[in-house]
């Protein structure tokens, strides 16, 4: 099942020059370039990284980038703590990570229904490829800022889309208003997954980001 | 600042008829002027938030919220842009709108569905807040609570049918529906 997206759904609240929006889309493209490698490495097989859009939106409207909220989807959240505060989420079908799961530890999953229900290798497994890929996304960030960024062990939801998003507005309200969306294709061999990468800042580190790109 | 003035109000519905209440926005409704095309008022996805719907049934006034916090933390509550952000300010308010169109406090109804637990390891358990804090208000206002679906680990959508006065609630263990009066 495809992720529906519609990056165009959402209004542009800020208005990117062509310098800016190149900016943005290379601290996208440093991310998926060191994710692929880290990929590739964790599950041994030909993994290929690519960002197809970047956007700058309102955190209200993240769920009209999604034509069907009520589609089911795994989110995978991570923390990151320190000098700033940021929070990554990342937005898969269930199909997708049933996938990964498959192809990464050789499994033979149908289907899954409730997190509750996974074990704890596959619990793992799916926290490890969050991890990687919030890692490494970060870690652009963090250059282009040059700081720190480590992400926290990723927490984990299966549900629709609207619910997650509703969650994360309610646990992480206090941060910006201004959230980066990447969205972002993974292929895994013959594997086509669709992704969606939230960077979801908190007022200070959306500032200062701004101000290193330029942004008004 | 006057009601129809109101930035948090959401007045259009889309071409489906349906009213999407996005966070912290509300609805309301007199169901004895003529509604010919609005369909619902509707919610995809409620996860921690919940949706807290006030009803008058005797003067069939209705209003509805989408509310994310319990309760504010800054000092000043005047200083609050969104009320309907937070349980207390939501509830103030819809009930404020409510008697403002001629509801009567004593006559009227609550509903609220939401606040789940959606992510596996949550610390803070907004949603389980949220449904204390609707609780405490409505008690305090002597307001019945005439229906409630809160709680638990999965999402919710609700869909509140104008037309057929039907509250439609569906969750992973399927579908409830609940007729308002």
């Amino acid at each position: 099942m495809k992720l529906e997206v519609n990056l165009n759904g959402a209004n542009e609240p800020i208005k990117l020059t062509p310098e800016q929006l190149d900016s943005l889309r290379e601290l996208g493209n440093i991310g998926s370039g060191n994710a692929v490698v880290a990929l590739s490495e964790l599950i041994n097989k030909r993994v290929e990284v690519s960002l197809t859009g970047i956007k700058i939106i309102h955190f209200w409207d993240l769920n009209k980038i999604f034509p069907e909220p009520d589609a089911e989807i795994f989110g995978i959240c991570s923390n990151i703590k320190g000098e700033h505060n940021l929070t990554l989420l990342q937005i898969f079908t269930k199909e997708s990570i049933i996938n990964m799961i498959n192809i990464i530890s050789e499994n033979s999953i149908e289907n899954i229904n409730n997190i509750e229900e996974l074990d704890d290798l596959t619990k793992s497994t799916i926290s490890e490829i969050g991890n990687i890929l919030a890692g490494h996304y970060t870690s652009s960030l963090a250059n282009l800022m040059s700081i720190k960024l480590i992400p926290d062990v990723p927490d984990l939801a299966l549900d629709t889309i609207g619910a997650i998003c509703n969650s994360v507005a309610a646990n992480y309200s206090k941060l910006t208003d201004s959230i980066i969306i990447i969205n972002t294709k993974i292929k895994i061999e013959e594997l086509n997954i669709d992704g969606i990468i939230c960077f979801i800042p908190s007022v200070e580190t959306i500032e200062r980001i701004f101000k290193i790109l330029n942004i008004k | 600042m006057a009601h129809e003035e109101r930035i948090d109000r959401i007045v259009k519905p889309n071409q489906k008829g349906e009213i999407i209440l996005p966070i912290a926005h509300y609805a309301l409704l007199n169901s004895n002027k003529k509604y010919e095309n609005y369909k619902a008022i509707s919610i995809h996805g409620l996860g921690s938030c919940i949706a807290i719907l006030l009803i008058d049934p005797i003067k069939n006034l209705h209003a509805m919220s989408h509310v994310l916090l319990p309760t504010y933390d800054i000092k000043d509550a005047s200083q609050i842009k969104y009320p309907h952000k937070y349980v207390n300010t939501s509830v103030e308010d819809l009930v404020d709108k409510l008697i403002q169109r001629g509801a009567k406090l004593k006559n009227l109804k609550a509903i609220m569905i939401g606040g789940s637990t959606i992510f596996a390891n949550e610390f803070n358990y907004i949603g389980q807040q949220n449904i204390k804090m609707a609780r405490e208000i409505l008690n305090s206002l002597k307001i019945e609570i005439f229906f409630e679906e809160v709680g638990g680990r999965k999402g919710r959508t609700i869909i509140y049918n104008i037309k057929d006065n039907l509250i439609i609630v569906k969750t992973s263990k399927g579908t409830i529906t609940k007729k308002i009066n």
